[in-house]
């Protein structure tokens, strides 16, 4: 059902459907390539054996932001340099579930048959 | 917790993963770290040690991430890095002799919340004050500081946060209580002592004739400020205040420590009697509050409320004159809206 392995808890129970949100997602590449959505668990760049269910969970999430300004002052951080565009990306039913966290940032878990790169509708320099 | 430990308190920032914390040491002093790059090791950290009030600061939006991560010097400055990718609360620092290359530094103007975010605190609101007439630079200057001395005592009766209430009643019990200068180090000192999201922030400043400020601040502190305004302008609040202030001279209790002015019982009853009179007529809720920060002496109290009415007579002096007009909370702005 989920584009990526999950744990049996997961996503949280508070995760929400996604609804007709506009999401921003910061993105290496114009247009963004499937890679770009990827979790940290899904690019192996996060160790996860052995770690609770509920942080497998998280790093199985995509982040996104609410906002525009949210996302693009992203490349201004020291890991984040290379995110030098933001994806709009349209959300729907379809997407998956999202919990917000902090501020305007959050998980989103995207279902298996979202066809994520059909829902970016408009890519910015960040 | 251990020397070599530093405890993880809050993510500030995530993006795939943590990218800005705050944490604290074995010292109980405070680091502010952000996620950098490293061929191998994707969790790795750099943390820069943080004063108290530059926590606020960051947090309010007042200072972006770079200055928050290199504001430190001297002794002061203290360097750390450790791994941190989220699961664990406790993290090992060593500690980093090194200045940190530009790659692992922020650019300018990474701010946790920009001016336009509306995210802002759920207590925090935004007021409007009307102006009118011709302001010169010296009213621009006046009334912010008019207005942040009583904004100040009033929050540190109504709102100190709990991690703070030991520095605010020190503050209230550490001056000698002589006046002038004593005074003035203790109001900015109160103001200080705010946490920065809560103190008095300029939204937007429109000067014409009429003019607005569209301002935030704690909601119900800015509000009692405003209707102990109100109710002094129409109430027999300065003859009150002449009458403790001239009994209080007469016993030559002003310009004293209480130590120098031997306070004794006598002297409490009728400084307690003066307090409330004067409290009343100006509809100031918080004496009991100011009485107990003050370590139960009214002698302490009665010159604060004194130096509290004074500088209400000074802020009341732009409204009275015209030029200011409190008009609270502007209906499409309050409560805020979290949009984000």
């Amino acid at each position: 059902m989920f584009f990526e392995t999950l744990p049996q808890q997961c996503p949280p129970a508070d995760a929400i459907a996604a609804g007709d949100a506009l999401v921003f997602r910061a993105v290496r590449a114009n247009p963004p390539t499937i890679e770009d959505f990827h979790s940290q668990a899904m690019l192996g760049t996060i160790e996860l054996d052995g770690r609770p269910e509920e942080f497998v969970c998280r790093a199985s999430s995509c982040s996104v932001f609410t906002t525009l300004n949210g996302a693009r002052k992203l490349k201004k951080l020291p890991k984040l340099r290379d995110r030098v565009f933001v994806a709009s990306v349209q959300l729907t039913d379809d997407a998956g579930v999202i919990r917000p966290s902090a501020g305007a940032h959050m998980e989103w878990w995207i279902y298996r048959d979202f066809d994520v790169l059909s829902s970016v509708v408009e890519v910015c320099d960040a | 917790m251990h020397r070599s430990e530093l405890q993880i308190e809050e993510t500030l920032l995530e993006y795939d993963g943590p990218q800005v914390v705050l944490g604290r040491d074995f010292y109980g002093k405070s680091f502010v770290c952000v996620a950098v790059p490293h061929n191998d090791h994707n969790d790795l950290f750099f943390g820069s040690r943080i004063s108290e009030d530059n926590v606020g600061q960051l947090l309010a939006g007042r200072i972006d991430l770079l200055y928050a991560l290199t504001a430190e010097r001297g002794r002061r400055r203290k360097f750390v890095t450790f791994h941190y990718d989220g699961s664990e609360e406790l993290v090992r620092i060593q500690p980093f002799e090194e200045q940190p290359s530009a790659d692992w530094l922020p650019e300018p103007k990474f701010f946790l919340r920009d001016s336009d975010d509306s995210a802002m605190a759920a207590d925090q609101s935004r007021v409007t004050i009307g102006i009118d007439g011709r302001w010169d630079i010296r009213d621009l200057e006046e009334f912010p500081q008019a207005l942040a001395g009583p904004y100040a005592f009033l929050h540190s009766l109504m709102r100190t946060p709990r991690e703070h209430a030991a520095m605010v009643m020190n503050m209230f019990r550490r001056y000698p209580w002589r006046g002038g200068f004593s005074t003035v180090n203790f109001y900015r000192d109160l103001y200080k002592s705010i946490p920065a999201p809560e103190r008095v922030i300029v939204r937007k400043m429109e000067y014409a004739s009429p003019g607005v400020f569209e301002l935030t601040a704690a909601r119900d502190v800015i509000d009692a400020l405003h209707q102990e305004i109100e109710a002094f302008s129409t109430s027999n609040s300065y003859e009150l205040y002449q009458e403790l202030h001239r009994e209080m001279s007469s016993r030559e209790l002003l310009g004293r420590t209480p130590e120098e002015a031997g306070v004794d019982d006598e002297i409490e009853e009728f400084l307690h009697d003066g307090c409330t009179r004067l409290s009343r007529s100006i509809g100031f809720t918080q004496l009991n509050r100011l009485y107990r920060l003050c370590g139960n002496s009214w002698f302490l109290a009665s010159k604060l409320l004194l130096a509290h009415y004074r500088r209400l007579l000074e802020l009341s002096e732009f409204y009275r004159s015209g030029k200011a007009e409190y008009r609270g909370g502007a209906p499409d702005t309050d409560p805020l809206d979290v949009a984000s």
